[in-house]
This record gives C-alpha cells, sequence and structure tokens, in this order.
C-alpha cells in the first residue's frame, strides 16, 4: 500500500532539503531539522514517520551513547529517497518551467 | 522485558538539593546518636559502603525472576513477605541462596518496609517495589548521588533520562497535581513525589519514624500504601538533603496493577495532609526547616524545571505505545550538546509541538487504517462495482421516481452521469492510490 507518487507540500520540501543539502559527514537529529526547516517539531516528526514508513528516510540512535544527556535520534535519506526526491524535485521544477515560460523564477528550488 | 534505558551515569546536576537550611538540631543529634558519622562508610570495607537493598512483597512469584536478576553486587538483600499466597519466599531462596527472608508483623507495604529497615546492617539502604517496575540496576547510579554528599535520593520519573511505560496519560496529570501541592505544603523542588524507589543513608532512619513491632491496635498510620507519601514527607520535614535520580519505570511484568490513578489520588492527598497537619514538628523549630522562597522563583521552578518534561510524557503517552521509542530522542532535543537546557522559550514551543506531533501521529494512524480500507474496495474489479450500484440505483431510482419501471427510463440521463461520475472517481482514487485491479483471467473459468 501506497500513494502513487511523493507529494511535495512545502514542509516536506524544507524538510527535504535540509536533508539532501547535509555533507556526509553531517548528523541531523529532530531538533536540528526543525531549526534548519523553520518548523515546528509539530509537523516535523510526523512528517519524518511518513518518509521513514515510505523508505525515503533512515533513522538511527547516536553511537556511541554521550555521557551527560539522552541519545538523540539521527535521521537521513536513503540511496532511493535520494533518488525518488531528486525526481520528484526536477518533475516539479519542469511543471513549473512549463508556466513560467523563459524565466528562471521556478528554477530556485 | 522491555527495552531498557541506557542509563545515565549521573545524577541531574542542579536538581541536587544542597540549599537546604540547617536540619533540625535535636532531630540531627538523635539521628547521629545512632551511628557515628560519615566516617561509617568505611566501616564495612574499603570505601563503599555496604548496601542493604529491601523489597517488600505480596505474592510476586512470578516478578521476583526478573527482580532479582537486576540487583547488582550488594552486602545483603532482604525480602519482607506480606505472608504470600504463592511460593513468593521459595522462589526467592532459590534465586538468591542467601536472600534474607522476614515476615511482616501487621498487613501492607508499609509495614513491610519498617521491618525490612529494622532488619537492615549496610550503611545504605535501598528500597523499591518487588513487582518489575523498577530496575535495581539502577542503584549504583542513587548511590554515587549518595556519596556526593545526598542525605537521602529519590527516583524521578519525569526529568531527563527518566520516563514510565506504565503510567497512564491521567496518571501523569494527577501525579503532576499531587506533585504541585507536595511542593507547596513543604517548599521542596521534586519533579516526581511519589516515588517508590529510594536511597538513603540507614542513620537516617530515625527521621522515617517507622515502628515494625506489633501494636496492640492492629494497624498503625504507615502500615499501607501511604507509606511512600509518609516517607517523603518526614524527609522533606526533617530538612534532609534530597537529591533526584531519573528512573525509568516499567510495566509491571506479570499481574495487575495494585493501584490505579484515581483510587490512588484521594489516599495519598490524605497522606499529605495529615503528615503536615497532624504529625507536624512541634515546639520553636517549627517552620525553621521549610525554606522560604519567592512567588516568582517558584514558578520560574515550576515553569523551567517540571513543565516541559510532563508535556513531553503526556504526548508520548498521546502518541501510542508505537511512538515510545521517542522518548529519548524528545528529551534529547530539549538539551544542548554539553547537557545543558536550551533557552525557555525554545524549549516552551518545542515541547507544544510534540502535543501537535502526538495529534497528527494520531491522525495519520487513521489515515492508514482508511486507506487500507479503501484500497481494500478500490481493488474490486470493474464489474463488482457495475453490480452493486445497479443493486442500489435502480431499486432507489424506481422508488424516488414514484412511477416504477418508467421512471427509470425517463431519468435515463440523470443514471448515466451518475454512473460516469462514479467511474470517474473511482478511476482517479485508484490513480491517487496506486491501485489497480487485477487482471481479467483470458479464455474462461479454469478446470
Amino acid at each position: 500500500m501506497a500513494a502513487s507518487q511523493l507529494r511535495l507540500t512545502k514542509p516536506t520540501l524544507a524538510v527535504l532539503m535540509v536533508l539532501m543539502n547535509a555533507e556526509p559527514n553531517d548528523r541531523i537529529w529532530g531538533f536540528h531539522l526543525c531549526e534548519e526547516a523553520d518548523l515546528g517539531s509539530g509537523t516535523v516528526y510526523p512528517l519524518l514517520e511518513r518518509l521513514e514508513r515510505r523508505g525515503l528516510v533512515r533513522s538511527f540512535w547516536e553511537d556511541p551513547p554521550p555521557v551527560d544527556r539522552p541519545r538523540r535520534r539521527y535521521y537521513e535519506l536513503t540511496s532511493a529517497g535520494r533518488q525518488e526526491v531528486g525526481a520528484a524535485i526536477a518533475a516539479r521544477n519542469a511543471a513549473r518551467h512549463r508556466w513560467l515560460p523563459g524565466t528562471t523564477h521556478g528554477a530556485t528550488v | 522485558m522491555k527495552p531498557r534505558t541506557r542509563p545515565l551515569g549521573q545524577s541531574v546536576p542542579g536538581l541536587l538539593m544542597d540549599d537546604c537550611p540547617e536540619r533540625i538540631p535535636l532531630l540531627r543529634a538523635g539521628v547521629e546518636g545512632c551511628q557515628s558519622d560519615r566516617c561509617s562508610v568505611g566501616a564495612s570495607g574499603g570505601d563503599r559502603p555496604s548496601i542493604s537493598v529491601v523489597i517488600p512483597v505480596l505474592n510476586e512469584a512470578r516478578n521476583l525472576p526478573y527482580v532479582f536478576a537486576a540487583i547488582p553486587d550488594v552486602h545483603e538483600v532482604i525480602l519482607v513477605d506480606g505472608h504470600s499466597l504463592d511460593d513468593t519466599v521459595k522462589v526467592a531462596q532459590e534465586l538468591r541462596p542467601g536472600v534474607r527472608v522476614i515476615r511482616n508483623t501487621r498487613p501492607g507495604k508499609g509495614n513491610g518496609l519498617a521491618c525490612g529497615f529494622a532488619a537492615a546492617t549496610g550503611d545504605i539502604i535501598a528500597m523499591f517495589d518487588g513487582d518489575g517496575s523498577a530496575d535495581p540496576g539502577e542503584i549504583p547510579r542513587f548511590v554515587k548521588s549518595l556519596l556526593d554528599g545526598a542525605d537521602f535520593v529519590k527516583g524521578t520519573r519525569f526529568a531527563v533520562g527518566g520516563g514510565s511505560s506504565d503510567i497512564t496519560r491521567f496518571g501523569a496529570l494527577l501525579n503532576y497535581l499531587l506533585t504541585t501541592i507536595f511542593n507547596a505544603r513543604y517548599r521542596r523542588r521534586y519533579t516526581d513525589f511519589g516515588s517508590t524507589f529510594n536511597v538513603f543513608w540507614r542513620r537516617f532512619l530515625p527521621v522515617l519514624g517507622l515502628d515494625p513491632y506489633s501494636s496492640p491496635r492492629g494497624f498503625l498510620w504507615g502500615d499501607g500504601f501511604e507509606v511512600d507519601t509518609l516517607i517523603q514527607s518526614r524527609v522533606a520535614k526533617a530538612g534532609l538533603a534530597v537529591a533526584e535520580v531519573p528512573i525509568f519505570e516499567n510495566s509491571r511484568i506479570c499481574g495487575h496493577r495494585n493501584l490505579n490513578a484515581l483510587h490512588n489520588f484521594f489516599p495519598v492527598f490524605r497522606a499529605i495532609m495529615v503528615e503536615s497537619w497532624w504529625f507536624r514538628p512541634r515546639g520553636r523549630d517549627v517552620g525553621k526547616n521549610i525554606q522560604r522562597e519567592g512567588l516568582l522563583g517558584r514558578l520560574l521552578f515550576e515553569i523551567n524545571d517540571r513543565l516541559p518534561y510532563q508535556v513531553t510524557c503526556i504526548a508520548l503517552k498521546m502518541a501510542g505505545r508505537k511512538r515510545a521509542y521517542l522518548r529519548e530522542a524528545w528529551d534529547s532535543d530539549l538539551l544542548d550538546e554539553d547537557g545543558s537546557f536550551l533557552p525557555l522559550p525554545t524549549r516552551l514551543c518545542h515541547v507544544a509541538g510534540y502535543i501537535f506531533a502526538s495529534v497528527r501521529y494520531r491522525l495519520d494512524d487513521v489515515g492508514i487504517l482508511l486507506g487500507c480500507w479503501l484500497d481494500s474496495v478500490l481493488i474490486s474489479r470493474n464489474r463488482t462495482y457495475a453490480a452493486a450500484g445497479a443493486a442500489f440505483t435502480i431499486p432507489a431510482a424506481m422508488i424516488f421516481s414514484r412511477s416504477g419501471l418508467y421512471g427509470l427510463i425517463a431519468n435515463a440521463e440523470a443514471l448515466a452521469v451518475i454512473f460516469a461520475a462514479l467511474c470517474a472517481s473511482i478511476r482517479r482514487l485508484r490513480k491517487w492510490r496506486g491501485v489497480r485491479p487485477p487482471e481479467a483471467k483470458k479464455g474462461g473459468p479454469p478446470h
């Protein structure tokens, strides 16, 4: 059971862009994601769970566990997720180009 | 057993109540009379104090294996049996041959504790319930806090690193109320007052004032479950330096909970009131041990230290058991890299988001359920829809047009439009959900 295509709503896009633009060594956890994407925790966590269910995002515990605080949960895109998100964003930009011929406004994302 | 939380290795910084005013001199004298001083720590060899574990039990034969397996290396384990009907004692002796088993002198958990305390010989006494909800493996963290200078260390479920898989949303709310009442009454800054997991120096036993000997009346105040409240109240009144250590409370492994939130509320409330009014310290020292502080400071403590964790706990409960794993992640989100708090407004916004997140999780769950149902409908073949549609719409059209078959023919146009609309919507829904009906078989049914 899965919805046929990825729906790129604005919060989804913001979260995915943060994950896409992360360096390979960067670790991204929930609060960091909220700050970067400028979204509330109430939006980000359910979104992450949905993406995880679709197999686009993977999450894992901080390792080794730190001494003076609870562990963080890190999130990252899977390789399949990276491809699918890239394709979805390309399709989105193409659709925008169709409506804005000769301009580059649609290509900002 | 449930997956365990990682031990944090140290108590919560800043929660040590070191700023207590001087203790009641008389009490102090009595306490120090019973055992010399902190140098008695070394009496039992090396610089490690000896630990006595006191576990009051009643019919816990099925939970004891889990509890005993987790007990670290200690001086002695005292099992206080409230005259169990099952083979609790036998099981305990098989599991740990060196266990000391003693019997209650009166019924009730409080009396069990009193008897156990009287029998303990270690420098430190650790008490917790024998139902598997407490993890004895956390004792070393309590002891570390004691060695750091605390007189009495209690567990707390509502602090960074703490938690509970047993408490309900309603229970958490009632606990919040009771803790607030307790804090207001004793001018304390506890995050969770009803802790049943306590570790303390044995020389402070007189503070608790528990009487293990049989009494002609048969029942004494403090024999029942009110003993937990009573211990906390008396410790608070005596002005001991109390520290809190985050603990994780498991669900009971076997059997039912003996207490539920609402049944617990009024006895505990009553115990707080009884303790604070009837058994208040008398004489000139009354109130001397109670810390005076401004309303603002108290308010700040409530908002800064307690509210975020209470709300996180409630949000986690609302999000359902599936998301219990997020507890640690959510707790750590409120902390900086080095374990200090983020600014208060940030934290409050973030915590408020948890409530929204839990609501959305639940909506998602409902959406998935509805989606599964919709998919199971959409996967039917077209002719199933045609048959079902015909079975409903043709009689309906005949009845509503009030002219039987003739009405059906007269309204054929409208029916055709409805049919086309249904077909189109099913096609759209199928496309949206990515579902398609099975291919029709070619060449008739197989033999």
